[in-house]
């Protein structure tokens, strides 16, 4: 059972996310939530035992490519997925958050299904 | 000096319009009753068809814009009737109609709906190679006229209306 971040700007997509993970069935005990990577920054601080991010790019004050960067300079890859949430999902934005240390990315809109696939590695 | 710029036909904007917002709506909600038919030119109010063919105008309440930035430069802006932004949020969000949202939580949900769109317009259509920069969603109480070139299209909701216009900067 994982403690999941879920990381936008938007409390609507927060809520979207938080449906689709119940509807995917995933193994979620706990979800965090916060409105961009500064917030995601404190989230983490507070709780370290969170398994797995799910981030949104496009954010004020702290995007999500910038989130991943820092993140990653005290959390390692394999230690703590990170999975973008994206309404872009251009090519040149998605090296450039797997190369800031992303784990995967999913394309809004989304299905249960899609992000089922993207995180079964990470959540049972 | 001529400008080496290639704009789409304002029936191209309207296709990856088309299947932009089909997109979005396809897989988070099913509000939408029928398409109405295309306007020629925005304003502070829309008007469409009711089911006995009789023009109808609905007031712009609400409006949400994403703006975006690259070879071409404009805005996705979703402008909805009171009723309509309501609808589209529980649409969203799932809930029923009798559920009601709080003001904050109608405009955030009209702000993401941009955001979809206005990435999947980007994605399918305007930028393929990802080069373009999405601006973050702004809402507005107080929709504007329209001015600049585009399309929009409107839709009937279950209740209210929803237009979604695509608008390019005159020079980018
Ligand atoms: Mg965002």
């Amino acid at each position: 059972m994982a403690k999941v971040l879920i990381v936008d700007d938007s409390a609507t997509m927060r809520k979207i996310i938080m449906r689709v993970l119940r509807q995917a069935e995933l193994k979620v005990e706990d979800v965090l939530e916060a409105g961009n990577g500064i917030e995601g920054l404190a989230a983490l601080g507070k709780a370290p035992d969170i398994g797995l991010i799910l981030s949104d790019v496009n954010m004020p004050q702290m995007n999500g490519l910038e989130f991943v960067k820092k993140v990653r300079e005290a959390h390692p890859k394999e230690k703590l997925p990170m999975v973008m949430i994206t309404t872009e999902g251009g090519e040149a934005m998605v090296q450039q958050a797997m190369s800031n240390g992303a784990n995967g990315y999913v394309t809004k809109p989304f299905t249960p299904e899609s992000i089922r696939t993207a995180l079964a590695g990470f959540i049972g | 000096m001529s400008n080496s710029t290639h704009l789409p036909s304002r029936e191209e904007l309207l296709d990856v319009l088309r299947a932009s917002v089909h997109e979005v709506f396809s897989s988070t909600v099913t509000t939408f009753k029928q398409a109405a038919q295309v306007s020629q030119q925005g304003e502070i109010a829309v008007a469409l068809e009711d089911e006995n063919g009789v023009r109808v105008t609905a007031s712009i309440d609400l409006e949400a814009s994403v703006s975006f930035k690259g070879s071409l430069a404009g805005s996705v802006v979703v402008r909805c009737s009171a009723q309509g932004a309501m609808d589209i949020a529980r649409g969203l969000l799932m809930l029923d109609a009798t559920t009601s949202l709080a003001v904050p939580e109608i405009e955030d949900a009209l702000g993401e709906c941009a955001n979809m769109v206005s990435g999947v317009l980007k994605r399918r259509a305007l930028d393929p190679r990802g080069t373009f920069e999405l601006g973050l969603p702004e809402i507005r109480r107080v929709p504007k006229a329209i001015g600049k070139p585009g399309g929009m299209l409107v839709y009937q909701l279950s209740e209210g209306v929803v237009s979604m216009e695509l608008w390019l900067d005159e020079s980018p």
